[in-house]
């Protein structure tokens, strides 16, 4: 109960803040202007909308959940908000727990709408819709959750400033981590330690392109019914996405409940 | 501990040392869950004991170390299933096949189209920077070439772009020339890509590197051996235009200057040829090597022109007396006794041949000549037919012409120079001296004793002073 009253509380907040909408505005608009730059291309407008589409759905997401999310328990400390919480009968992890919940709902609402906007304007337009595109926006829905763990992790440990640049540094380097394994690769007859090494890091690091199926997605506008993954992998990306996020958001209690307030 | 390797090098030992140290994995991964279970288990039990703050950290510890060994699991699965995001590509091919079967083929092969921006919008797009919009049209059509990723109608899709990146930077030659020879890559149809050039030949007209690089798309023979007349001809054009600009590099000259020789003689225009090899060859401020190359493509051509202009005479004797003439000789009587002494000999030193029935006249060396290029393309396809036989070579001629149909079946087309020795209809038993003399057992062509190139050649040396013996 204390959990759902700080998540509702914070997800007031953030909706109160004008960076949500900012975002958002854009957001909508980079779907309404991927037709425009559909028409330059040819024969391939209703990929290039959907392209542009859940691009635009995923990197608004991860805005939100990184400049909302790293500001959110400073802002309590800063404030000196978080004595009025602490001082009731509230536990640090239910305090962690009802900022994440809340930050999570805020970057649900905002995908639902963008999302709503984008398969609205391709119906509209008349490009395919397919399972796929739900699948490759569940799976972004997903990686938000992380995102938002890891925002809520160095929020709860750093400045905003800082929160900020570690958490979109993890966002895109998330995407790219096979460059660890392939910078292994590159040296295992000199040093092949370092390429196990590495595949280990690999390993333990945020993988979030997992949840990037987008291309996939796109190819499968032309199937109604096609999908992208099978649904085996989708539960192992979800699993994945839940074990990781309930890690970060441990790891951000252990780290809170250490700190002197 | 491990086993030991024996026979093989450091590096090689180091990696079996470092394989089997991580084959350690599995039981760490197991151990490293039963142990932060066990901690986690332990931690709540102290929970209420005096070590309550870290029994705390105990168990966050060991809770996160469980959850990240869970997602770790479910990673590897993930990377088994899918593969690392770079193997993409591999994803993208396997769902575009599957696609294929279910759909129309041409229609998943345009969904697979670049982005093909139209000039005149990206000229709005970056507001009027259109050098950048080259330059972003030129990058990315590099990046799609250089993958494999994008497939389907690369020639269609890159054209465009070129297109486009002509109408935003018009003046850019070094791509525009780069451009045009991936464009030659793709389409076996060089009048498509000389269309291309032709676009950029229009925004510059000065320069002379895209008329050359045009010129060029004509050098390689065609597959189909009767439009190679065609082609040379187009070739010699172009060539020609790039040599009347300016700026054509000086040392340059020599070389296209063969080139259009060996292509007019190609496209027919014999005696332009002609003219242009002997040149190239009494020239005696050019260098002695390419000079005597010079001086074997002219005895070539210079003999093929004696050998037209025998025909011609034949001709012209058949309409005069209604009958065939039975000779050479009766061919040359009307001449005065210096031309006729042209005839005498081809410009390699052998006779004409002559066909009284239908009054075709040849030249020998040229025969010769094309005898020993095909003789030696013969040798190497008994090479592929000895490796496809257990060493054997064909016991006849119509076995090695039927192992070169089957050879180059399918997607394995025969090349230009293929062609060009056995024809459009691949058949090694034909002869450009008539017949083969085909050695079964050693699985070699013999050639007449007076078909060597030391008999060919040998006034080849003489040639590059015609010039001063005439004077």
């Amino acid at each position: 109960m204390i959990v759902a009253t700080l998540a509702l509380n914070t997800f007031r907040e953030a909706v109160r803040d004008k960076i949500l909408y900012v975002l958002m505005i854009f957001g909508v608009l980079m779907i309404l202007v991927s037709r425009a730059i559909g028409f330059v291309s040819i024969g391939s407008e209703a990929k290039v909308m959907t392209d542009l589409g859940l691009t635009s759905i995923w990197i608004f997401s991860g805005m939100v959940s990184i400049f909302i999310g790293t500001g959110l328990i400073y802002k309590e400390i800063d404030k000196c908000t978080i004595y009025t919480i602490l001082s009731k009968p509230t536990e640090r992890w239910q305090f962690i727990a009802g900022k994440y919940f809340g930050l999570l709902l805020t970057t649900f609402v905002n995908i639902t709408i963008l999302s709503a906007a984008f398969l609205g304007y391709l119906w509209i337009c008349n490009a395919g819709i397919s399972l796929a595109l739900i699948q490759a926006l569940v799976l972004t829905f997903i990686e938000m959750m992380i995102v938002t763990a890891i925002a809520i992790f160095f929020s709860s440990a750093s400045t905003p400033i800082l929160s900020a640049i570690f958490t979109t540094i993890i966002f895109f380097a998330g995407q790219m981590t096979k460059w660890v394994v392939d910078l292994g690769s590159s040296v295992k007859d000199t040093a092949p330690w370092v390429g196990k090494l590495l595949y280990g890091v690999y390993l333990f690091m945020p993988n979030l392109h997992n949840f990037n199926v987008r291309s996939e997605a796109v190819l499968a506008t032309h199937d109604s019914l096609a999908i992208a993954i099978s649904a085996s992998e989708m539960w192992s990306c979800a699993i994945y996405g839940f074990s990781y996020t309930l890690a970060l958001l441990l790891a951000a209690h252990l780290m809170f409940s250490r700190r002197n307030l | 501990m491990f086993p030991l390797c024996v026979g093989i090098s450091d590096a090689q030992e180091k990696l079996v040392f470092w394989d089997n140290l991580f084959q350690l994995a599995y039981p760490a991964y197991f151990a490293a869950f039963g142990l932060s279970a066990v901690v986690m288990v332990l931690a709540v039990l102290q929970a209420r004991s005096a070590v309550r703050r870290r029994s705390i950290v105990l168990f966050h510890g060991s809770l996160i170390l469980l959850l990240m060994l869970c997602a770790l699991s479910h990673q590897t699965a993930i990377d088994t299933n899918r593969g690392f995001i770079g193997d993409r590509e591999k994803r993208y091919d396997k769902l575009m096949s599957e696609l294929e079967k279910r759909m129309d083929k041409e229609e998943v092969l345009r969904s697979q189209y670049l982005y093909m921006p139209v000039g005149d919008s990206l000229a709005y797009m970056t507001l009027g920077n259109t050098a950048i919009a080259a330059d972003y049209l030129w990058l990315t059509s590099t990046q799609y070439v250089a993958t494999s990723f994008h497939r389907g109608h690369k020639f269609e899709m890159l054209s465009r772009f070129y297109n486009a990146m002509i109408n935003m930077e018009p003046h850019w030659i070094d791509a525009e020339v780069n451009a045009g020879k991936v464009l030659s890559a793709l389409e076996p149809n060089r009048f498509s890509v000389e269309q291309y050039y032709i676009r950029a030949i229009v925004n510059n007209p000065d320069d002379w590197r895209l008329p050359y690089a045009a010129g060029r798309l004509f050098v390689v023979p065609p597959m189909n051996l009767d439009d190679r007349p065609l082609y040379a001809d187009r070739g010699v054009g172009w060539f020609k235009l790039a040599l009347s600009r300016k700026s054509f590099p000086p040392d340059m000259v020599n070389s296209t200057t063969k080139l259009m020789a060996l292509m007019s003689a190609e496209a027919g225009y014999l005696e332009a040829a002609d003219a242009m090899l002997f040149q190239q060859a009494t020239d005696e401020s050019g260098d002695r090597h390419l000079r005597e190359i010079a001086a074997r493509d002219w005895m070539n051509v210079h003999s093929i022109r004696l050998a037209k202009d025998l025909e011609n005479l034949a001709a012209a004797y058949k309409e005069q007396t209604g009958s065939v003439a039975p000779d050479i000789a009766t061919l040359l009587k009307p001449l005065s006794p210096e031309a006729a002494a042209e005839f005498k000999e081809d410009a390699f030193g052998y006779p004409f041949d002559y066909e009284p029935a239908t009054g075709k006249v040849a030249s020998r060396g040229v025969k010769v000549r094309k005898a020993m290029t095909v003789a030696n393309m013969i040798h190497t396809l008994i090479g592929n037919y000895r490796a496809a036989h257990q060493g054997n070579p064909p016991p006849t001629l119509e076995d090695l012409r039927q192992f070169l149909h089957v050879y180059y079946s399918g997607n394995n087309q025969p090349g230009p120079a293929m062609t060009e020795a056995f024809g459009n209809d691949l058949n090694p038993v034909r002869s450009p001296l008539g017949q083969w003399n085909y050695d079964a057992a050693t699985g070699t062509i013999v050639l007449p004793e007076w078909c060597n190139a030391t008999q060919l050649y040998a006034k080849a040396d003489a040639v590059l002073d015609l010039k001063k013996t005439k004077q």
